[in-house]
């Protein structure tokens, strides 16, 4: 064997090494595909109190008879006719207010039952065949009715001066309160023993905000649906959870086994109406005049019967914007 | 045999002629002058030492002398070289073992964990999305993947090396997995229960899937993947080639040196057992270069014609998974899931590229044509296709309030006026189909390139093992070799 010729062989396997030293594309291209790209967050748009607003319970007066179903005036009820779907925001997490039912897949609930009242006097016949649902986050409430992604929002969604700033809205059709809710063996029996306690509430909601005036040393844990805190106060996580007293008594309703109390004492008044975008005033008076309608005829006292088992009237309508 | 390497000032071989250069002085005449200084031992001349009745620095000036040091360098050099080669075989034997053994069935493990979870995490929403009683096989679909995904993570912790940040990810799964069923179990005894918080658990179970146990799969797949390419390289290192090639090119200009030496010396052309010593060294040295070269080409075609593939057809089976729950979560998220719309038009893109036949599958495509299995791949572009049809139709019946026929063409129904509806275009559960049978023809795909993979890093590996015990015993023959012929030579000097 020559030398030479061996030498050579030596080579050309170190040459073949050092060029075929396994290349890495095909594996950074499997392992780049797998990386998600960075997203960016929206800023939260900042409120401000409209001036000239002393009641936020006051709407504007139905300034016709209701019109039949399926012959809308021309405006904003008329394209909403046209379109054929009257396209609303709601929960699905509260229960009795606004739900899905786990075992169909319906939502349901007082809030939903109220849209269909309205769907129906706009389309007439059936009205989830004319109800298009997106559900909502507490904060994304207002934003989704300012933003025309929805018509209208009924959520348990308190009118407020503030809110009256980007949305306007109905005539009062519930009044809640802001209450807490404890486990039963705690020993807060007042909202200022929550101070230095983790307290949950839902973000965008009044009640976190009203918490945080009221007991500024509570340990707020927001979160972004309200039956999170429900999971959270279930896990032990928090020591308590402030909401509406319909909310906490929705909470109630699921417990397995009751393990929990409210403190009993209402921290606010919480008057609940249907928020729709602003300059759309026909379809504001419009609603408020299907609201009148079932005051008078006792189907808004059957609602809470129905979803909340109470005997009550509904407030009273308050006009004058 | 041509003799003409003494003298030689050939780079390759500088060391080999130094060392016989200094046991054969270029001098003809026999008792010369000492020449040589031994390199180390300088206080020995001191102590007297005698060899043969003369002190041994004369002693090495005499034939015999010479023969004998030269025996001795021999024997070192034949010792060096065993050692040399040894641990350059074992250092190659090892790598391509641990491709076989290791870092194959890591990534094959770490892809199965990471799919069975993410398969978990969507069955779960699925179950939620159909509402009412719970379909049977899809319960059992998730108790299975969860099982899986329990089995996967022992077969990544037994293989997996003990980099502190594999261990971080093992722990996280470990830690998060039964806080994940947990909170599923949670929501669907609430569910049963008709209670709305369900809900609420099963989006926290998601969470917690996709924020901290897929994530943590996904860094382990990434690990196994790039254990898989150190094992490549250390596989192939032109280090351990070249150490062999020093050592056996050293011992060979060795032999051969002496060889010149003795002749001249001796007159005899040639030395049976030095030559017999310089075929084993050839032998030895030949047998380990062929081994190497064709260990260096299953290691190739494991990853050419294997891994490569495994490893992104594994992504693009991650990435339709996390499609498939994407669109599960934009339906339960109803009507404001546009995130979840955009993640799966984004991932489909990333998928097929803009008409399907691009993106990751096309390039699988180009990598499969390595393996004759290009059109196979290419035809994923259907079942993707199918897929994305299904979606865009799903998302249409969304956007226009028709949410029931939405989720039933997606993930089925057991509503009868839904299904009478999607009868006509053709049934319920279109969606979930769609993306099984893509899932499904992925999976074949992985399958073969896998065994691909296998059976490289399995030729990779064989052989080494013969070879690893010949070194040595032939090392040790070729010594006897060397010490036999000398010694006889030497023996004509008494």
């Amino acid at each position: 064997m020559s030398r030479h010729r061996l030498v050579l062989a030596a080579l050309v396997v170190l040459g073949a090494a050092a060029c075929s030293s396994p290349s890495n594309d095909a594996q950074s291209q499997a392992l780049r595909a797998l990386i998600p790209p960075t997203t960016s967050t929206t800023t939260p748009r900042t409120t401000a109190t409209p001036p000239g607003c002393a009641d936020p319970t006051q709407s504007f007066r139905p300034d016709q008879p209701l019109p039949v179903p399926g012959d809308m005036p021309a405006g904003t009820l008329r394209a909403i006719q046209d379109r054929g779907m009257l396209i609303v925001g709601v929960d699905q997490g509260t229960l009795d207010w606004g739900y899905r039912d786990p075992r169909n897949g319906n939502i349901d609930g007082l809030d939903v039952d109220l849209l269909r009242a309205i769907a129906r006097a706009i389309f007439g016949g059936d009205p989830d065949a004319h109800l298009q649902f997106k559900t909502l986050t507490t904060a994304q409430r207002v934003s989704a009715v300012a933003d025309g992604k929805v018509d209208m929002v009924a959520s348990l969604l308190t009118a407020t001066c503030a809110r009256w700033g980007q949305v306007d809205f109905s005539t009062t059709y519930y009044d809640a309160h802001q209450d807490v809710l404890v486990p039963t063996d705690s020993t807060v029996t007042e909202a200022s023993d929550l101070a230095g306690k983790t307290v949950c509430a839902t973000r965008g909601s009044t009640s976190l905000e009203r918490m945080h005036a009221l007991v500024p040393t509570a340990k707020i844990s927001p979160v972004d649906t309200r039956a999170d805190c429900l999971v959270a106060l279930q896990d032990g996580r928090v020591d308590a959870v402030t909401s509406d007293d319909t909310i906490l008594a929705s909470f109630q309703a699921q417990e397995q086994v009751p393990h929990t109390r409210t403190l009993g004492h209402p921290l606010s008044v919480e008057p609940y109406a249907i928020a729709m975008q602003k300059h759309h005033e026909d379809l504001v008076r419009f609603v408020n005049a299907v609201l009148d309608r079932m005051r008078a005829d006792g189907s808004l006292t059957t609602l809470y019967d129905t979803w909340l088992h109470q005997n009550m009237p509904p407030p009273p309508a308050v006009y004058g914007r | 045999m041509e003799l003409t390497a003494y003298g030689s000032h050939d780079g390759a071989i500088t060391a080999g002629s130094a060392v016989a250069s200094a046991i054969a002085p270029p001098s003809d005449v026999e008792g010369d002058i000492v020449t040589v200084t031994p390199p180390s031992m300088p206080g020995a001349s001191g102590r007297g030492l005698r060899v043969q009745g003369m002190p041994w620095r004369r002693w090495l000036t005499t034939t015999p002398g010479r023969l004998r040091a030269a025996s001795a360098i021999l024997v070192v050099g034949l010792l060096v070289f065993a050692a040399v080669t040894t641990l350059a075989t074992e250092a190659r034997s090892r790598a391509a073992g641990a491709v076989e053994t290791k870092s194959a069935p890591e990534l094959v493990a770490a892809e199965n964990l990471y799919a069975s979870l993410a398969d978990a995490d969507a069955t779960a929403s699925t179950i939620f999305l159909r509402a009412g009683l719970e379909p049977h096989e899809l319960r059992t679909r998730y108790l299975d993947d969860v099982q899986q995904a329990g089995q996967h993570l022992a077969e990544v912790s037994r293989t997996l090396y003990a980099s502190s940040a594999a261990q971080g990810a093992i722990g996280t799964i470990s830690e998060q997995l039964p806080a994940y069923t947990g909170l599923v179990e949670a929501a669907r005894a609430n569910n049963a229960q008709g209670y709305p918080v369900g809900a609420a658990y099963l989006r926290k179970a998601s969470t917690t899937m996709r924020n901290e146990i897929l994530p943590a799969a996904t860094n382990l797949y990434r690990d196994a993947a790039l254990h898989l390419n150190d094992n490549y390289q250390s596989g192939t290192s032109s280090l351990t080639l070249g150490a062999v090639v020093a050592a056996g090119l050293a011992m060979l200009a060795l032999l051969i040196a002496v060889q010149v030496f003795v002749r001249r010396r001796a007159n005899r052309l040639l030395n049976v057992g030095l030559v017999g010593a310089t075929v084993l060294v050839i032998g030895l040295f030949g047998w380990t270069l062929v081994r190497f070269s064709s260990a260096h080409d299953a290691l190739s075609r494991a990853q050419q014609r294997g891994s490569d593939s495994v490893e992104v057809l594994s992504s693009a089976r991650i990435l339709a998974l996390r499609a498939q729950n994407d669109e599960n979560l934009a339906l339960i998220e109803r009507g404001t899931g546009d995130v979840y719309v955009a993640e799966f038009d984004r991932l489909v893109r990333q998928l097929g590229g803009r008409d399907g036949t691009g993106g990751l599958l096309g390039y699988a495509a180009g990598l499969a044509d390595r393996t004759g299995d290009g059109t196979r791949v290419r035809s994923l572009a259907t079942p993707l296709a199918t897929l994305q049809k299904v979606h865009d139709e799903v998302r249409k019946r969304d956007d226009d309030g028709k949410y029931n026929e939405a989720v039933g063409l997606s993930v089925g129904t057991s509503r009868a006026d839904v299904q009478s509806t999607l009868a006509s275009v053709g049934g319920a559960g279109q969606e979930l189909q769609a993306a099984d049978r893509f899932q499904h023809d992925l999976r074949a795909d992985i399958t073969r390139a896998r065994a691909r993979l296998a059976t490289a890093a399995h030729d990779a590996r064989a052989g080494f093992g013969v070879l690893e015990v010949a070194v040595p015993l032939l090392a040790i023959l070729a010594g006897l070799l060397v010490l036999l012929g000398l010694e006889r030579r030497i023996g004509e000097y008494r």
